[in-house]
């Protein structure tokens, strides 16, 4: 046992235990009574001594009862501990997790507010001279607190982190703490300070594929929170709607299939009822079977039903069985009205791409050339409330827009003028590549085989940071995509007529996702859903006019340049405005659909860097004080002394 | 029967004559009396003539025994009868009817002046009953009260008459002073020649040394009766309510003892109350003197109707 506060009680001892012994003996004022003699008194106390050899102590009772209790308190103040497994170092950085996953009950009351009790715990048995600092990490990493030595300003700080349904991205936060990793911290030797990481998280993180990086600081500890059993299903009890999906039909847009899929995370199959619900209105529901999750793999159920929508509807799947994560419960999506797409295509002479654009169902295709392009309004380009002004997306065939495009784009052997997206040309312009990888899970990749693909000369792209790479070729990346605002721009560096591409069925399905996605923000054509952690730009008329989602949460932002940024979403649901927004944004859905989230079974390791994290259970085996065991037994013998009084004085 | 309020004190309780003798006895009592006489297990010759057969061979009609006439004896007491038949002089004796000293001591000390029940009061209740049953069968009472010495007495009285007087005496003794039943029962002895009955009316709490003040009643002079009248208080101090930690005072010299009340110790007091009755019973056996103790929780009228009777005193 060892004594946080050793000084304040030796120094409350020290007054307090000599004036209480003098008290006591100062206090007894005795009641005087007068009786008719004090012979048999006087005789009965004689005796009394004689045959108690005790009597002096016995008579001391009182004082030795109180000095208990004074010693019980004092022990209390000297904050007497159990040594546990706690942090050392002398600094520490606490990464607290409030993604989606972090939302499931199965830790009561939930994970998030476990994580934070351990956190509190790690915080008030952490000493060392540096002082603790809290991260807290889901879609973004954030600094809640710096470092510092103040518990309350820490206890306060790891309270005020809020539960969110974004994703837990721990790389993001690994990336912002390495800097603390090997800070000097100013100590006279100049040598950096030893920074111990502590992860409160359920170990379900998105990585992106990779691995996370490593933190150069000292240890680095995975506390995670909820399913203390041992890897595998264990008692986990989620089912989650994984997806949700409405297609038109091609010939009678009025007429709709809606998709779902259902995940089952648990060891049990699940029987649930799926409601199909319209703008509200339950329109289907159905008995459904899931079968229960294997090592590897969520057990999976797809569900389905046809619907007649004849305007913008809001779709919604959702089930009832009970379990730990609410988030994953229900999906949504806003279906747009059926309504056919304006494209333009800035080219000077493309068959291919003409032809192509025309056989994926667009509404009206106009076709212009660099120069006469250049003479348009750029205001006019976009396309507001499907009127006829306007396009839903514009195709550059080897030009490069002078200015940045209003509307989604689609450049092939050209870049939009982004900050760092550019192309390098080519060593060898004769060169023969194909493609070495592709995000196969992208929307615009999706059921896009580029193996047969040749290309001759093919540039590689800078893709900024903010980008993203979706083909790589052997020179470098050969498809991005660059999100500036809301607005999606996808870049192909390489020209369509060195190429085979345009005679593959791929060329085709790519151009088809490319269009109705670019259409919609990188949305599917006809169901438009959010994930949290996604920002949407809104189009709108008039530049500083105030727009106000209201849902889950609050969602404000201001019209600026003809456009509207909404914040990133933490929670998921469904966001309506009152506000003079075009369809199909006056609603807004938002669901996890996140198979990481929504598997709440334990991890047994966190790959950081090249080691695994030494992953501890949630139960963590800090230091514990003491105190309150003391306080208790100060206060029973508070009791005994009371009852020892009493019954002298009540005999 | 009266009860005396615990509440009030023995002064008020004694102020006024009229109320007095109401109070230390009743009418009703006083005839339930008057059936009672006051025995001696001794023989005692008194001073004057009686309604007691004295030892010594005397005037009354009762007789007594024959004896040898000699010269001198008077010639009206010969049996004339029996010089007839047998031709010898025998005296007649007849049995000589005489008085009888009772000498009631009452402890008027400040101790007296304690219980709910005061025994001052008690011990006069007990006193004008005992000192009525003397007076109305013709013997001679005398009064004494007593805390450090004699303080008052009220000798030789006899007969009805000075009932009242009684009465009024033991109604202004008043419960003051250090007890000293040494020096009181030294100076009872040397006042007291005559012999006859003692009843000596205490609580006995003599921090002086009960057997010397006892041994002055012994002898043939004086057939004692010690009653000790202890408050129900005294022996079993729960009763007064005594708890925790006290400066217990003594009333009479201010002695001071300080105890810290608990089971164990009033268990121990209790065992010593005992002990020091015991104790001066055993005293008052050893000198021949008939003990009897009661708390003032006993009606005193049954303790004179029933167990002064048992003891002997009254019949």
């Amino acid at each position: 046992m060892q004594f946080l506060a050793p000084q304040a009680a030796l120094i409350a001892a020290a007054v307090t235990v000599p004036l209480l012994v003098a008290m006591y003996f100062l206090k007894l004022r005795r009641r005087i009574v007068v009786v008719s003699s004090t012979l048999l008194w006087k005789r009965a106390v004689q005796e009394m001594q004689v045959n108690a050899p005790f009597q002096r102590l016995r008579r001391n009772l009182l004082l030795l009862l109180q000095l208990l209790i004074l010693t019980a308190l004092l022990l209390a103040m000297a904050r007497p501990a159990l040594p546990g497994q706690v942090f050392t170092g002398e600094r520490l950085i606490i990464l607290l997790d409030h993604s989606a996953s972090m939302n499931a009950t199965d830790v009561k009351p939930s994970r998030l507010d476990h994580a934070k009790q351990l956190a509190q715990q790690i915080v008030e048995d952490f000493d060392g001279a540096g002082g603790v600092m809290v991260v807290s990490f889901a879609e973004q990493a954030r600094v809640v607190e710096p470092f510092t030595t103040d518990r309350k300003r820490l206890q306060y700080a790891i309270d005020s982190v809020r539960p969110t349904d974004q994703f837990s991205r721990l790389d993001r936060a690994l990336q912002l703490v390495e800097p603390y990793a090997n800070a000097d911290n100013g100590s006279a030797d100049g040598q950096a300070a030893r920074v111990a990481l502590c992860v409160l998280s359920d170990g379900r993180v998105h990585n992106s594929g990779q691995t996370l990086p490593a933190f150069g600081g000292g240890e680095l500890r995975l506390i995670r929170i909820g399913g203390d059993t041992s890897p595998g299903a264990g008692n986990v009890n989620n089912v989650a709607i994984e997806a949700i999906s409405v297609r038109r039909h091609d010939e009678e847009p009025h007429r709709a299939q809606i998709f779902a899929r259902l995940a089952n995370y648990g060891p049990q199959p699940v029987e649930t009822t799926v409601t199909f619900t319209i703008d509200g209105q339950v329109h289907r529901v159905a008995e459904v079977s899931v079968p229960p999750a294997t090592s590897e793999t969520s057990g999976g159920a797809v569900v389905m039903a046809d619907a007649t929508l004849l305007r913008q509807a809001v779709v919604g799947v959702s089930h009832d069985h009970e379990d730990d994560l609410a988030a994953d419960d229900a999906a949504f999506c806003v279906v747009a009205a059926p309504q056919r797409l304006r494209v333009l295509l800035v080219t000077g002479g493309n068959a291919f791409l003409e032809r192509v654009i025309d056989a994926v169902g667009v509404g009206k295709r106009v076709t212009m050339t660099p120069k006469r392009y250049e003479d348009q309004d750029p205001a006019k380009l976009s396309r507001s409330g499907g009127g006829e002004e306007g396009f839903d997306v514009i195709v550059f065939d080897r030009y490069a827009p002078a200015q940045l495009p209003p509307v989604s784009s689609l450049c092939f052997n050209a870049a939009p003028p982004i900050d760092q997206l550019r192309l390098r040309p080519p060593a060898d312009t004769q060169r023969v590549t194909v493609f070495l990888d592709w995000d196969r899970d992208h929307p615009l990749l999706r059921y896009v085989a580029l193996d047969d693909v040749i290309v001759a000369g093919a540039a590689a792209i800078s893709v900024p940071d903010r980008g993203r790479i979706l083909a790589t070729g052997p020179a470098g990346p050969m498809i991005a995509e660059v999100m500036i605002d809301g607005v999606q721009h996808v870049v192909v560096a390489f020209d369509l007529l060195t190429s085979n591409w345009p005679i593959q069925v791929s060329f085709a399905v790519f151009m088809d996702n490319a269009i109705h996605g670019l259409a919609l923000g990188g949305q599917d054509a006809a169901a438009i859903s959010y994930q949290p952690g996604d920002t949407v730009a809104l189009p709108g008329a008039i530049d500083g006019t105030a727009i106000h989602y209201d849902g889950p949460a609050k969602l404000d932002a201001i019209v600026e340049r003809g456009r509207a940024v909404l914040p990133a979403f933490e929670r998921v649901g469904v966001y309506q405005t009152q506000a003079n927004v075009a369809e199909p944004w006056q609603v807004l859905a938002v669901n996890l659909a996140d198979p990481i989230e929504s598997d709440l079974r334990p991890i047994d390791k966190l790959e950081v860097g090249r080691s695994a994290a030494q992953v501890a259970g949630g139960a963590l085996a800090g230091r514990r004080e003491m105190w309150r065991w003391f306080a208790w037994a100060a206060l029973a013998v508070l009791l005994l002394e009371w009852l020892v009084y009493t019954r002298r004085m009540h005999l | 029967m009266t009860r005396i309020d615990a509440n009030t004190t023995a002064t008020d309780q004694v102020s006024g004559t009229a109320t007095t003798r109401q109070t230390l006895l009743s009418t009703q009592f006083m005839r339930q009396l008057d059936r009672l006489d006051v025995l001696s297990r001794k023989i005692l010759a008194g001073t004057l003539p009686g309604e007691r057969r004295s030892k010594r061979r005397g005037q009354s009609v009762e007789f007594a025994d024959y004896r040898n006439y000699v010269a001198g004896d008077d010639l009206r007491f010969i049996d004339w009868n029996l010089y007839a038949r047998l031709d010898r002089l025998f005296l007649r004796l007849f049995m000589e009817e005489e008085d009888l000293s009772v000498s009631i001591v009452l402890d008027t000390s400040a101790s007296m002046d304690f219980g709910s029940t005061r025994k001052s009061n008690y011990g006069k209740q007990l006193a004008a009953a005992l000192g009525y049953v003397g007076l109305v069968n013709q013997n001679r009472v005398s009064m004494y009260g007593f805390a450090d010495s004699i303080e008052d007495e009220l000798p030789n009285m006899r007969g009805r008459r000075p009932i009242p007087q009684m009465l009024d005496f033991l109604a202004r003794q008043q419960s003051a002073g250090a007890g000293d039943l040494v020096a009181a029962c030294r100076q009872f002895a040397m006042a007291q020649r005559a012999k006859g009955v003692v009843i000596l009316i205490s609580d006995f709490l003599e921090k002086g040394d009960l057997t010397e003040a006892l041994r002055y009643l012994r002898g043939d002079r004086y057939d004692v009766y010690a009653l000790q009248v202890l408050a129900p208080e005294e022996l079993d101090p729960v009763k007064a309510n005594l708890a925790g930690d006290l400066r217990l005072r003594d009333v009479e010299d201010g002695d001071v003892a300080e105890v810290s009340i608990s089971a164990a110790l009033l268990k121990r007091y209790k065992a010593t109350v005992q002990a020091y009755c015991q104790h001066v019973r055993d005293l008052c056996v050893r000198r021949d003197i008939t003990y009897l103790m009661t708390d003032t929780a006993v009606p005193f009228e049954q303790v004179v109707l029933r167990y002064l009777r048992q003891r002997g005193l009254l019949g």
